[in-house]
Parts: C-alpha cells; sequence; structure tokens
C-alpha cells in the first residue's frame, strides 16, 4: 500500500521555483535513497514533506490529502524527521531528555518512556552519553543522537538528512544496521555512495528541483 | 504588560526616567568585556521569548520573564530589558518612548528583587531549591510588575480603579504559567550545566 | 533550512519612506522628543488636538504607506484598547477620548520621525546624542543577532513539531517551552562568547568606529524651523 504519494509538487522560495512539478511515492516499508548535487532542493523537499514549507500540488499520507496545518501536525507524530544539521534539531538538556521528548508528548506513562529511552541508547550503543548535555557531543556523537531521538517516536516514516555524514567506522555501522533492520520507510538524503552501494535501495537523483529515477 | 504612550500623567513618566536612569548607571557599570555581548544576547533571548504564544485554557498568554532575567542577570536587567523594550516600541509600537522609563522600571526593578531574593536558593542547586527558585522568581517578577502597573494607573485619577483592577487580574494566569516555565529553566541550565549567574 | 518566513529582515516599519526619511536622524530624534513630551504633558483634548494637523502633515509624507501606519495605530497596541475601553465603559469616557488621542498623535510622531531612519541610523544619531557608549553597544549586539536568535527558537519549533508536538495546556507543553528558552540561553550564551573572542582578537576597545557622519543639511534646518515654530505657536496658544 501506499504510504506516501505526491503529485505535481511545486515549491517556490523567494520567486525561485526550487521544486518543479515533483511526482513522488513511497509503498508501506519502502527504503530509498534521494541524491542529488548540493542546492538542488533535497532538504527542501524533505521540509516540504514534514509541511514546513508552503507549496503547490498534492501530497497525501495513506490516501488522505494534507491540506492545512492541522493536518500535517496530525501526520508528524507518524513521520520522523532528521535534520540536515544537528545543532538545529536538538533542544533537550540531555541526550536522555532527547530521545524522551517524542514519547512524552504522544502521552506515553513514565515507565514505558523510560523502557523505550533505555532500548534505544543501547541499539545506538550511547548508553554512557545518557546524562551527557546536547551541546557537549561531539559532531558525529550529535548526529547519531538526532537520528536515535527521532526512533523514539517510532514513526512510520523516517525521513533523514545526510544522516551518516562525520560518523566513525562503527557509528556507521551501527547507523547502517539499523537502516536495514527498522521496519519503517525510509527516505534518506545521501551522499554517501559507500552507504547506496551497501544497501542498494532504489535511487532517485534531485537535480534542479527535479526528482527522477 | 506594557503601558502605552499618553495613558500616565508627566510627574510620574518622568519619575520613571529618573529610577530607569538610575537602575541603567548600577547595571551598566556592572557590565564589562564579555558581558556586554554576552547582555545583549541574553536580552534579545528575552525578546524573542517574549513574543511566544503561551497557550492556558481557551486563550494565550505572552510571559513577562522579568522574575528570570533579573535572576540571570542581576542588575544588568535593566539595560537588558530597557533594550528590548526600546525596540518593541520602535519595531512594532508597543508600549513607547516617554513611557519607556516607567515601562523598563516596572520590569527591571522586579528582576532585581528577584535576583536577590533567588541567588541562595540557585547556589544551593537541588532540585527542590530550583523548583522553589523558578516559582518565587516568577512570583516577584510577575505580581511585583502588577502591582506598579496598577498602582501608576490608579494615579491618573479615581476613574481608573476598575481599569487598574483588570490590569493586576491579567497577570494572574501569566504568574501561573511562568511558575511552571521558570522552574523547568532553572532545571534546565544546571542539567546542561551552564552557569546560574550569567 | 529556511522556510519562508524566515531570514526576513525585521526593520523599522517606515525605514527609507517619504520625504521625511531623507533627514538627519539626530534632527528627528531631538524634535520627537520635544513633541512627544508636550503632547504626553497635555491636560485636555484642546492641547492634544493642537499638534494633530502637524501629526496629519508628517503622515501625508507617508500616505503610501497608510495600511501599515493604521495596523499599527489601531492593532498594534492592545494596552491602549484595554485603556480606553474600560475608561469607556467603567471610569471615564473623557479620560478614554483624551487617552486614545494622546496616544495616537504621539505614536504618529514616533511612527513619522523616529521609524523613517533606519536601526543603525537611529543607533548612530544616539551616539552622537551622547547615549552612553555601553548602552549602544548592547543595543548593537541585541540588534545584530535578533534574527540569529529568532530562527533559532523557530529551529527548535521545527524540531518539536517534528517529533509530534502540538501546544496545549499541559505541563508537558510548559516544559518544552522551558526547553525552548534553555536552549537559546545556552546558544547564546556560547555565541556571546565567540562573538567577544572575535572582537578582542581584532583589537576591539569598547567604542564602534563610526564610518560614516552625518551632515546638516539645508533641509534639516527649515524643516526644524517649520517644526520648532509650529511647537512655539502651539505651546503658547493652548498651554501657557
Ligand atoms: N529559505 C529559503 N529562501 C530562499 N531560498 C532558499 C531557502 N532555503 C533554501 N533555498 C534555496 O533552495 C535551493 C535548494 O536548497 P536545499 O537546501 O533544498 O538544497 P539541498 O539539495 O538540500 O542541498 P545540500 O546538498 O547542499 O544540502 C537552494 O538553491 C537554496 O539556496
Ligand atoms: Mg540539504
Amino acid at each position: 500500500m501506499e504510504i506516501l504519494s505526491v503529485e505535481n509538487l511545486r515549491v517556490k522560495l523567494e520567486n525561485r521555483e526550487v521544486l518543479r512539478r515533483v511526482n513522488f511515492s513511497l509503498k508501506d516499508g519502502e527504503k530509498v535513497f534521494i541524491t542529488g548535487p548540493n542546492g538542488a532542493g533535497k532538504t527542501t523537499f524533505l521540509e516540504t514533506l514534514m509541511g514546513f514549507v508552503p507549496f503547490e500540488g498534492k501530497i497525501s499520507f495513506k490516501g488522505n490529502e494534507l491540506k492545512s496545518e492541522d493536518d500535517f501536525s496530525v501526520l508528524r507524530g507518524r513521520m520522523g524527521y532528521v535534520f540536515q544539521n544537528p545543532d538545529d534539531q536538538l533542544f533537550a538538556p540531555t541526550v536522555e531528555e532527547e530521545l524522551a521528548f517524542a514519547p512524552l508528548v504522544k502521552g506515553l506513562k513514565r515507565e514505558q518512556v523510560k523502557e523505550i529511552v533505555e532500548r534505544t541508547l543501547k541499539e545506538f550503543e550511547i548508553e554512557h552519553l545518557r546524562e551527557k548535555p546536547t551541546y557537549k557531543l561531539s559532531g558525529g556523537e550529535k548526529r547519531i543522537v538526532s537520528v536515535a531521538c527521532v526512533v523514539t517516536m517510532d514513526p512510520e516514516v523516517i525521513l533523514l538528512d545526510e544522516p551518516t555524514t562525520g560518523l566513525d567506522r562503527n557509528k556507521w555501522e551501527k547507523l547502517v544496521e539499523f537502516f536495514e533492520r527498522t521496519g519503517s520507510s525510509l527516505i534518506i538524503v545521501t551522499h554517501d555512495t559507500k552507504l547506496m552501494k551497501r544497501l542498494g535501495w532504489k535511487r532517485l537523483v534531485m537535480e534542479n528541483g527535479e526528482l527522477r529515477e | 504588560m506594557h503601558i502605552s504612550e499618553g495613558v500616565l500623567p508627566g510627574w510620574c513618566l518622568i519619575t520613571g526616567w529618573v529610577l530607569t536612569s538610575a537602575g541603567l548607571y548600577v547595571g551598566l557599570k556592572s557590565i564589562n568585556g564579555r558581558k556586554i555581548p554576552r547582555t545583549a544576547l541574553l536580552s534579545a533571548v528575552f525578546f524573542v521569548a517574549s513574543l511566544i504564544h503561551v497557550p492556558i485554557g481557551v486563550t494565550s498568554v505572552h510571559l513577562l520573564l522579568n522574575g528570570l532575567a533579573g535572576a540571570l542577570l542581576g542588575w544588568a536587567v535593566f539595560p537588558a530589558l530597557f533594550v528590548a523594550l526600546l525596540f518593541q516600541a520602535l519595531l512594532f509600537q508597543f508600549g513607547g518612548i516617554t513611557v519607556l522609563g516607567v515601562n523598563t522600571f516596572n520590569m527591571a526593578f522586579p528582576g532585581v528583587v528577584a535576583y536577590y531574593v533567588v541567588k541562595p536558593l540557585l547556589k544551593k542547586g537541588t532540585t527542590g531549591s530550583l523548583i522553589a527558585a523558578g516559582v518565587l522568581a516568577a512570583l516577584i517578577g510577575v505580581f511585583l510588575a502588577a502591582t506598579f502597573v496598577s498602582a501608576e494607573l490608579m494615579s491618573v485619577g479615581s476613574s481608573f480603579t476598575k481599569t487598574a483592577e483588570l490590569a493586576f487580574l491579567a497577570h494572574i494566569p501569566v504568574a501561573a504559567v511562568e511558575m511552571v516555565i521558570n522552574s523547568f529553566v532553572f532545571l534546565y541550565l544546571k542539567k546542561s550545566g551552564i552557569p546560574l549567574e550569567v | 533550512m529556511d522556510t519562508a518566513t524566515e531570514g526576513e529582515k525585521v526593520e523599522t516599519p517606515l525605514n527609507g519612506e517619504g520625504l521625511l526619511s531623507r533627514l538627519d536622524p539626530r534632527v528627528k530624534i531631538v524634535l520627537f522628543l520635544v513633541l512627544a513630551w508636550t503632547v504626553a504633558l497635555a491636560g485636555n483634548l484642546l492641547q492634544v488636538f493642537a499638534f494633530l494637523p502637524l501629526a496629519l502633515l508628517f503622515y501625508a509624507t507617508a500616505y503610501r504607506k497608510t495600511a501599515t501606519i493604521l495596523k499599527l495605530l489601531l492593532f498594534a497596541d492592545f494596552f491602549l484598547l484595554f485603556v480606553v475601553l474600560t475608561q469607556l465603559f467603567l471610569g471615564s469616557p473623557y479620560e478614554g477620548v483624551l487617552i486614545f488621542f494622546k496616544s495616537t498623535v504621539i505614536v504618529l510622531f514616533s511612527l513619522l520621525l523616529l521609524t523613517t531612519s533606519s536601526v543603525f541610523d537611529l543607533l548612530h544619531a544616539l551616539h552622537h546624542l551622547k547615549v552612553p557608549n555601553k548602552l549602544l553597544q548592547i543595543t548593537f549586539f541585541f540588534y545584530r543577532y535578533l534574527f540569529t536568535v529568532k530562527d533559532q527558537l523557530q529551529l527548535a519549533e521545527k524540531s518539536a513539531k517534528s517529533r509530534g508536538f502540538i501546544p496545549k495546556t499541559s505541563i508537558q507543553t510548559y516544559k518544552t517551552y522551558a526547553y525552548f528558552m534553555g536552549n537559546l540561553l545556552l546558544k547564546s550564551y556560547f555565541k556571546s562568547e565567540n562573538v567577544y573572542k572575535a572582537l578582542i582578537s581584532r583589537g576591539f576597545k569598547g567604542y564602534f568606529p563610526v564610518f560614516r557622519h552625518f551632515e546638516l543639511g539645508k533641509l534639516d534646518v527649515i524643516f526644524a524651523l517649520f517644526t520648532i515654530i509650529y511647537w512655539g505657536v502651539a505651546v503658547w496658544r493652548f498651554y501657557l
């Protein structure tokens, strides 16, 4: 079943057409890469799917068209987004609280939240960072935490904007294993050829605001 | 709550400017070197944060945050809030220039009081004392400011009794929200290991 | 990435608009203070109305921005609305009307005399008018980084929203806002450290060198004379 579909999507920023007539669809559990040159519109595309950018065209989630801010705000609990810049994404005082944010917002019970946080810390091997303030993390640690804090939301789809940049071998491996294992659909924007080779999923190329296979 | 142009009598406006000038003098003397950009940036934070609509019941409120600003800045809260209020007047025409003295004093003086009251609690730094500090900073900051605003409105004349009463009451939900928010801000800063007095 | 609403630069609302924007901001600030204080001290409607024609004349120079001006006059200030309404219905209607006109005239002066100059020009002028340098430095850094701080808040809001956050009346919501603020304080704290390092490493000694200088022109003198004469006559006829 189609979980996400986009028809004739157009986005203008400051009178420039950043996305032109983008068509795209993603099946439940499907995982794809989007690649392409700097400034092509990849980040803009992800932000538009999240409802952060005004657009023309049609975006649907599980067959329901998303139009208003309300539509998107409901969707956002089910569709995660990992920012290109983790510094912009992390705002909680400590790693633990950052991971707890999404489940707490969902209204889960304290014990459940604790369990999810513990599980995710272990999953990404970052238990030792538990009480560390996020601003004191290294670049790669921030990156992995910014993925982990979306994973705790247990989203049906995750949009990731260059998630492997700056990771060491070990963290890179951890993240790739997660990508393989997870049941969520994934859209990964990346320039990491090693990653694309290793996973071998469908590759879409964004160029000049146009998306093609 | 910022008093608008044209409301208060002249003597009140002038007293406001005199008191604020004194506060600015003490505040500016305490700021040197790296504290100059720091005060400016924190001032920008309080300006931006006070524009957030915080939902409460069926409506939403803007926060004063003067207790929090005072607790973190000490006497530097005078220049910090003066600048923030100056820009509110210039960019949005909230408040105004002749009332800038009064408005700065209404906000900053309670901030200074909050600073002295809350200081030992922040030093102690336990969860309980930080929550107490947050609650006290909100109560002192908001209600002292509300008291000043109402008293100034009363000074206009007897027809202002109701106006002053309502102005005071409007601060109650703000204080309630700020108690919670301040406490979490102190806990946040403590957890991230930032000096609580900056 | 920025969304469409970000990156817009906040400036004074009438920056560069009309004849008055071409005048020396030092002159405009001084005249504004004289006029605003005179109206603020007015005790009756007649004294306020004495300055209404001047305010309207100033407005005429920026008539193209009527919509902006009206919006700022009518809707910007909830406090004014609150005072005027409570006076009309629960206090003294005369006071309500008086305050409305006093405020309107002063705000018109402020809009047309102050906000027709850019923020930087106003700060520069205040420097010449002997406002303490330290205060101006704080003002300068405040303005310089205001947009950075605003963008930072919007990014945190975006991050929270993308994890399902919807503001409502709840402790969780207040905690989230507190986290936004804690985050802003923290980032600004470090930013200010970097700003300071950048400054001293460039030999900053505590004041900004000013490159451009204002020059009093013929237009400034004519405008100042006209306004002062108007002011003198109005005060003589209606205040004394
Ligand atoms: N807020 C904005 N206003 C105007 N133009 C913008 C804005 N944000 C991005 N752009 C422009 O839109 C285009 C696409 O930007 P986008 O960030 O989507 O590129 P990208 O494909 O993610 O590039 P990169 O690989 O460098 O991250 C760029 O030309 C950029 O300059
Ligand atoms: Mg990008």
